[in-house]
């Protein structure tokens, strides 16, 4: 890190990094809290909405500039609210300006509970309005959605279908750019606009035409306003009664962080999850629904023979399946945890010299898009590698013959490649865990129920190869599942209790892992050493 | 000789009147280069400019003390020399002809009258400079003078006064007009950039300043187009000739707009420093009896009577009274005139052309409008004008990118603070002005 | 009340294939545009001028053409549509009358005059006659204050006697001694338009004057631009900063000199000396570009003249002029 300067903030030195956004330095090292709507760490500085404002002490006098525009330097001095009655003065005025010409509808809002606005005119905006009833609201919107409402009133726009992710209401929007510099800068594709201007500048598409990106529900996630809102969540859930575990995309090797949004009941959302180093701010709108896979079609139960049993009934007939072969196969999954793989190896380790261990995936790969997909669809395919696992699986396609037996954890193999799964129907007894009803299943003549990952703990790497943690959110489609490594560890006879078993012997295997534990591998992931001066097993 | 249909003198009480910029405005078909030509235009294009070093035209201009003439009155010497020289990018000049600032129609006059003045500044300042291509930036609305200025230019290039190695010199110059679409705040510098640029006019966050980047992230000086017409003079007869006129701080002369309640409106070259009622004699004398004068554009704080009375046209005169010269228009009004209704005129026009960026501005103006229009139509209460005052206060220290939102702002406070007695008649017309909630104080915490 | 709903007006047999054909005939407008700026993006003012000339008004189709042309995606060139006042969503009538009503105009009358046209045309501000004519609009100051109120009629500010419009604009207002555009004149200029409109059918094309005020086609165009001949400028268009202003005092046993040169350009300037009447200079000092001051030791009785030499990077310029520091 570079060297550390001193500021001035509120009279008290303060040691900072150089050239960094002053609010930055303010937030995250002068500790005063400082709010911000067109601000965003991922995006153009645009200093449109001056709340951030604070006293710049110059030569010539106090004057006022914006803390997101301003950068550190040695020397700088500020006040911020805690020392300035003048910040608080102009900030309150400020909060006055935003909130004017806006709707204050929040109780029927889907904002409310964390959004921006309504956050700092609690925090620092509290005040009675001054607006003479006779004055009035200008509401925005534009000529096309106006309209009069039931009391006369001439209204913005309201409700207005945006595209097929997202609806728009125009008045409650505050014009900080932050959507319109996200699609022109992240998403590369202009798609969204201020028009108008004064009191009557308002959001908008080119009248007419959709916002449509694989991106665009990152949009509400900025939106620090009820202004733009994601259909898929609209309406679901209060965000207060939300609680969250910190995970990570399964569905790509960047891994893209995300929170779990869920209620007891359910899981009602995922949400970006800021890295830096990874995907920023955003997560694509695919990776977004996933979420609603979790509650359908899911395996609950163990199948055998394609007749649905409970789940210990499946593990006795796994287990008898396996002493009973000669030469067992073993699949290992990228989209499983390195814990899940791990056990799967544990596994093999018990079964001895029958057991071989195949990994590896059919699917294709795409392009990386530069924002939050690598276009890798095996999101723990470092992980394989690092616990030495090679690419394989159409060798085990090659030698289906030699085996009896084959557990496959986690692999939708017959919809991947028909063609070459097909041969893999010669092998006798085909245990599958899977936490979905996936063509492997069907194939299966023991299927295991497992908890999908939004419901186990555990650990992936990602392309960069950094390793990042995933942490169970508890809502379970069924009670009695348990993670893969569980289910592997009991075919295997291990006494396992605890997924840090499972990742103590990944670290056997991929020496890099000691000393590695999940709370020092932290939110943000930790980066491994590159795999070529990787010490594999 | 007309100006807006009357002569200006010569002189005037003993003084003569300086014809530096106004030169020509009374030549018939003075916009034809041959016309032109013959009353000592280009003067300058030649030996005169070429055989002296840039910094040499730069240094002049500062030792004249030439002010920007479009509002701020920034020195332009100063402003030429933060241009880096010889930076390996383009360097550009934008003229300013954005003219909208209320009471002021002085660029208007010299762009009909007089182009080539204008061009033969920017040759100058372009040479000064090291600019390859200028811009002019003539507000939309001002399609007549666009036809001229292009019919001047035509006339330019014809006579290798323009394009490629300019009378024989090594230096290139191009010179484009830009047509702009109806927006005020393209008179702001990084605003006119911007909409040059194909953007919205908006302002841009400073740092960094245009002279570093501007148009086209290249460095560039924006200049109004009375500064320009200025340089041809300075560099001819040089920075002392120039200083003849005007103040030690406002040095030389200046074109005055003045319209409103005076006998003979128009534009009048006048030195800086002039006392104002003078200034109001050459124009024919003032119609009824002076209220108030509001007096270097809308922007700048009204002066009662008895302060215009006081004041000299020069930067130092207004800025002890703290208003400003501003752009030069003076527009005078008697007590037959409502000053409620002529902020009204005011407090629409500011919230019709703020640009829609920064919030104080965006949604004050309009926010003070609609006060203000609620005022007027018998529906003020109590404490509305200290609402007025309070709401005007909020975007006036500069909590905004650029200065439009102080320039909104001073027109309220002055006006209110100085003829608050009219806006409180509107007032106690209104029956039920008493409003249970104390609307003019803000109390933190209330709500709750 | 609501203005307008622009999206309800739009033509519904207009398409882009269209718009591209009927906007075809400004080609070489176009090109000379792309030619002045560096970038393509900034010919879209212009470009949506010229659909305004074209079309009367901008729909909404024509602003995706005028993004094609300049290189924008189509919601920024409608969100620049949205911001400038002049280009209009809705179709005007054949004449918009634009009356100016801020400050000074306000003063001069412009609101009864507002009032006089709105009960001459049968209309409200911001409304078209029924026959198509006339559209009137209030505007913000349109720097026509010395002449108010403010009054325009498509493209020009009026004079005191109607003529027809189109062809050359005139600039009338601003030679008649006293003219204000009172009831009366502006009664007179309705009429007389009324009366050519009467004869001469609509001649297709809303705005009678050309758009970009006579685009000088086939310029140089801006360095590096697309199409475009011009050349950078050299470095060296200019001769090289000397220093002037030079002075010089005597100070005891020295002499001082002081002069002038760009201090952002010259890395060093050489003090020389002669003591012959000019016939040979020697160096006595060398001082870094900002200094712009010297000292150097010239004993008492002795006289002697100074020159200084600056030198940029690369080139010197031409010895300052002579200063004498007598003995």
């Amino acid at each position: 890190m570079a060297e550390l300067i001193t500021i001035t903030v509120d009279d008290r030195p303060v040691h900072v990094p150089p050239r960094i956004p002053l609010i930055e330095a303010l937030r995250h090292w002068a500790k005063v809290e400082t709010p911000a709507f067109c601000y965003h760490p991922d995006l153009s500085v645009a200093g449109n909405c001056r709340i951030c404002l604070v006293e710049v002490i110059g030569p010539r006098g106090a004057a006022f500039g914006i803390a997101c525009h301003m950068q550190t330097a040695p020397g700088l001095a500020v006040r911020t609210q805690v020392s300035s009655e003048r910040v608080r003065w102009a900030r309150r005025g400020v909060m006055e300006a935003l909130l004017v010409n806006h709707p204050l509808d929040c109780p029927i809002c889907d904002k409310a509970g964390e959004c921006t606005l309504q956050e700092h005119y609690m925090t620092q905006g509290r005040h009675e309005s001054r607006l003479p009833d006779a004055a009035g609201k200008q509401y925005k919107g534009g000529p096309d959605h106006r309209f009069v409402d039931t009391k006369g009133q001439e209204r913005g726009g309201k409700r207005i279908d945006l595209g097929p992710t997202i609806v728009l209401d125009q008045e409650r929007c505050i014009v900080c750019t932050r959507c319109v510099r996200f699609m022109d800068e992240v998403a590369k594709d202009s798609q969204l606009a201020i028009a108008g201007r004064g009191d009557h500048a308002y959001i908008t598409t080119f009248p007419g035409q959709p916002l449509d990106h694989p991106y665009d529900l990152c949009t509400t996630d900025i939106c620090p306003v009820g202004a733009l809102t994601g259909k898929h969540f609209r309406f679901q859930q209060r965000v207060w009664n939300l609680q969250r575990v910190e995970s990570i995309d399964p569905s790509d090797a960047l891994g893209a962080n995300l929170y779990i949004e869920y209620t007891p009941e359910r899981v009602w959302r995922l949400m970006p999850r800021r890295n830096p180093e990874v995907n920023k701010s955003w997560i694509s709108n695919r990776t977004r629904l996933l979420y609603r896979e979790l509650a359908i079609n899911r395996l609950t139960a163990a199948r055998l023979q394609g007749r649905d049993a409970p789940l210990a009934e499946g593990l006795a007939a796994a287990r008898a399946a396996l002493a009973a072969a000669a030469r067992v196969a073993l699949v290992a999954s990228g989209h499983c945890t390195l814990e899940d793989n791990a056990a799967l190896l544990a596994l093999a380790e018990r079964l001895g010299a029958k057991a071989s261990v195949f990994s590896g995936s059919w699917l294709p790969l795409g392009r990386p898009d530069g924002i939050a997909l690598s276009g890798d669809p095996v999101a723990n395919r470092a992980g394989l590698r690092l616990l030495g696992l090679a690419d394989n699986l159409d060798e085990l396609v090659r030698r289906a013959d030699e085996f009896d037996a084959v557990v496959i954890l986690h692999h939708d193999l017959w919809a991947a490649d028909p063609a070459k799964a097909a041969r893999l129907a010669r092998i006798p007894q085909r245990i599958v865990l899977a936490p979905w009803l996936e063509s492997s299943v069907r194939q299966a003549t023991i299927a295991l129920g497992i908890r999908a990952w939004a419901e186990v703990r555990g650990t992936m790497v990602n392309c960069q190869q950094r390793i990042q943690v995933l942490q169970a959110c508890p809502v379970l489609p069924d009670p009695e599942l348990e993670p893969a490594w569980r289910v592997l560890a009991e075919l295997g006879g291990l006494s396992w209790t605890s997924e840090l078993e499972a990742f103590r012997f990944a670290a056997q295997r991929a020496p890099v892992l000691a000393g590695l534990s999940y709370r020092s591998i932290g939110p943000y992931g930790r980066l491994l050493p590159q795999p070529a001066a990787a010490g594999v097993a | 000789m007309t100006l807006y249909g009357f002569s200006q003198p010569t002189h005037w009480n003993g003084q003569e009147l300086p014809r530096i910029i106004s030169r020509l405005f009374d030549v018939p078909d003075g916009h034809r280069l041959e016309v032109a030509r013959r009353h000592g235009a280009y003067a300058t294009i030649g030996p005169a400019l070429f055989d002296r070093a840039p910094y040499e035209i730069i240094h002049e201009v500062a030792e004249s003390g030439l002010r920007g003439r479009g509002g701020a009155g920034f020195p332009t010497g100063v402003k030429w020399g933060f241009v880096p020289r010889a930076p390996g990018k383009p360097v550009y000049l934008v003229i300013n002809a954005d003219e909208g600032e209320p009471g002021t129609f002085k660029d208007r006059l010299c762009l009909t009258r007089d182009p080539h003045l204008l061009i033969e500044g920017m040759i100058c300042t372009g040479y000064a400079l090291g600019v390859r291509t200028a811009y002019i930036y003539v507000r939309g609305e001002m399609l007549p003078q666009i036809c001229i200025l292009n019919q001047a230019l035509r006339e330019a290039y014809d006579a290798g006064l323009l394009g490629e190695r300019i009378a024989g010199s090594r230096y290139s110059l191009d010179i484009f007009v830009h047509r702009g679409a109806g927006a005020y705040i393209c008179g702001e510098e990084t605003g006119l950039i911007n909409s040059l640029e194909g953007f919205k006019g908006q302002p841009r966050l400073k740092p960094p300043f245009p002279a570093v980047s501007g148009a086209f992230g290249a460095p560039t000086v924006v200049n109004n187009v009375e500064t320009i017409m200025a340089v041809p003079y300075i560099v001819q007869h040089g920075a002392k000739a120039y200083r003849r006129w005007g103040t030690e701080k406002s040095p030389g002369s200046k074109l005055f707009s003045v319209s409103g309640d005076i006998a003979r409106p128009g534009v009048y070259e006048v030195p800086l420093g002039m006392p104002f009622m003078e200034f109001f004699a050459l124009a024919g004398g003032l119609v009824g009896e002076l209220l108030g004068c509001i007096p270097g554009g809308s922007s700048a704080p009204v002066l009662t009577a008895e302060e215009t009375r006081r004041a000299t046209m020069d930067y130092e005169s207004l800025s002890s009274l703290k208003s400003m010269l501003g752009s030069g228009a003076v527009t005078p009004f008697n007590t037959t005139r409502d000053p409620v209704l002529i902020l009204q005129t005011l407090t629409r026009f500011y919230a019709h052309e703020s640009c829609g960026q920064c919030t104080p501005c965006r949604e004050g103006t309009g926010y003070v409008d609609r006060v203000l229009d609620a005022l007027i139509d018998g529906h003020g209460g109590d404490g509305d004008v200290d609402l007025l005052k309070s709401l005007a206060d909020q975007y006036e220290p500069m909590t905004t990118i650029c200065a439009f939102g102080p320039g909104a702002a001073w027109p309220v406070q002055s006006f209110v603070s100085k003829f608050r007695p009219y806006f409180e008649a509107y007032i106690a017309k209104n029956p039920q002005r008493q409003r249970t909630r104390d609307l003019a104080g803000v109390r933190p915490g209330a709500f709750w | 009340m609501i203005a307008h709903h622009p999206a309800s007006v739009q033509p519904v047999d207009l398409d882009l294939a269209q718009v591209r054909a009927r906007m075809e005939r400004y080609a070489p407008q176009v090109a000379e545009l792309v030619r002045r700026y560096p970038v393509r993006r900034a010919i879209l003012l212009q470009v949506l001028h010229l659909v305004q000339q074209e079309f009367g008004w901008v729909p909404r189709v024509a602003i995706r053409w005028a993004a094609e042309v300049s290189g924008v995606s189509p919601v920024h060139a409608f969100s620049v549509v949205e911001f400038y006042t002049m280009y209009r969503q809705v179709p005007m009538g054949r004449h918009l009358i634009q009356v100016c009503h801020t400050m000074c105009c306000h003063i001069q009358g412009s609101e009864q005059l507002i009032a006089h046209l709105e009960r001459r045309l049968g209309i409200r501000c911001g409304e078209t006659t029924a026959d198509g004519l006339f559209s009137l609009v209030r505007v913000e100051c349109l720097a026509l204050c010395g002449t108010g109120p403010g009054v325009m009629i498509d493209d020009q500010a009026i004079g005191p006697t109607p003529h027809p419009l189109g062809g050359e604009l005139r600039e009338e207002h601003l030679a008649v001694p006293n003219f204000h555009p009172t009831p009366a004149v502006l009664d007179a200029w309705i009429d007389f338009l009324r009366e050519q409109a009467a004869r001469a059918p609509h001649p297709g094309r809303h705005h009678e004057h050309d758009a970009l005020g006579g685009l000088i086609i086939g310029s140089a165009g801006h360095p590096g631009a697309e199409g475009a001949s011009a050349q950078p400028l050299p470095a060296d268009y200019a001769p090289a900063c000397p220093a002037f202003k030079v002075a010089a005092r005597r100070d005891g046993e020295q002499a001082v000199i002081t002069w002038v040169n760009d201090p952002l350009l010259t890395v060093r300037c050489t003090v020389e000396r002669s003591q012959d009447r000019g016939a040979s200079w020697q160096p006595v000092a060398e001082v870094g570009g900002k200094e712009q001051r010297a000292c150097v030791a010239q004993p008492a009785g002795v006289a002697a003249a100074y020159r200084i030499i600056a030198h940029e990077k690369t080139r010197s310029a031409r010895p300052s002029a002579v200063v004498e520091v007598p003995g």
